[in-house]
């Protein structure tokens, strides 16, 4: 899986927000807040990944408990699909 | 104030912030539409001259347009590639100040940056030959605001 593309990030004031650009804002306007976990799984979704790599990411990145990783990717997938962001 | 309105407002108490990007050409050579970004957050100071804000129409549209002057109805507003007059804008109206934009994906802070201040002068000392020049160009017929 991987997200939508035609997105870019913006920093400010030491949030991370992405913004659809280009042909994307004619199906998605407003803005995408992401936390440090957000960030990265966001940025990994540029290629297609399964959510077992993403699990793999967040624990190195974190050292977190696969437990609480693949609770934050399976969080964050919902998120991205209720938002039909999610190919 | 419409939905999205106050869907915009309700981003900027909670985040602080919001942060999209701007669909049209208004306000060219500054922004263009769909390649840049903006962030707007709350009012917090007087309205001066040369502010960007976010703001609701009468018939619910949501521009980001300069204030170039007062009058007693409310702020008067342009897009920096604009030339017709728009009706006064009322406190009410404004959803947010435009603080940060990205230009190319390059960061700009209105506050802070030469460049930026040095452009603003600039587009405000030039609007009358520019005027001139999109009259000139578009012919002199009175046309819509």
């Amino acid at each position: 899986m991987k997200r939508l593309d035609g997105f870019v990030t913006r920093e400010i004031g030491g949030k991370l927000v992405a913004v659809a650009v280009g042909e994307r804002t004619k199906t998605f306007n407003g803005m995408i807040t992401l936390n440090g976990t957000a960030a990265l799984l966001w940025d990994a979704l540029e290629k297609d990944r399964t959510e077992d790599s993403l699990v793999e990411a967040l624990m190195e990145k974190f050292e977190v408990s696969e437990e609480k990783a693949r609770r934050d990717v399976k969080s964050f997938l919902e998120k991205l699909e209720k938002a039909g962001l999610l190919l | 104030m419409t939905a999205e309105g106050e869907k915009k407002k309700a981003c900027i108490r909670k985040q602080g912030v919001y942060v999209s990007t701007p669909l049209g050409d208004s306000m060219k050579p500054m922004l263009l539409g769909m390649r840049d970004s903006v962030a707007v957050e709350a009012l917090t100071r007087p309205v001066r001259r040369g502010d960007v804000l976010l703001y609701e129409t009468a018939d619910g549209r949501h521009l980001l347009h300069r204030v170039v002057g007062f009058s007693k109805e409310g702020y008067l507003m342009r897009g920096d590639n604009c030339y017709t007059p728009e009706p006064p804008l009322s406190e009410g109206q404004i959803i947010g100040i435009l603080t940060q934009f990205w230009r190319k994906g390059k960061p700009v802070d209105v506050s802070t940056s030469v460049a930026y201040r040095l452009y603003v002068g600039f587009w405000r000392f030039s609007y009358p030959l520019r005027w001139l020049f999109f009259r000139v160009k578009n012919g002199f017929a009175r046309t819509a605001a």
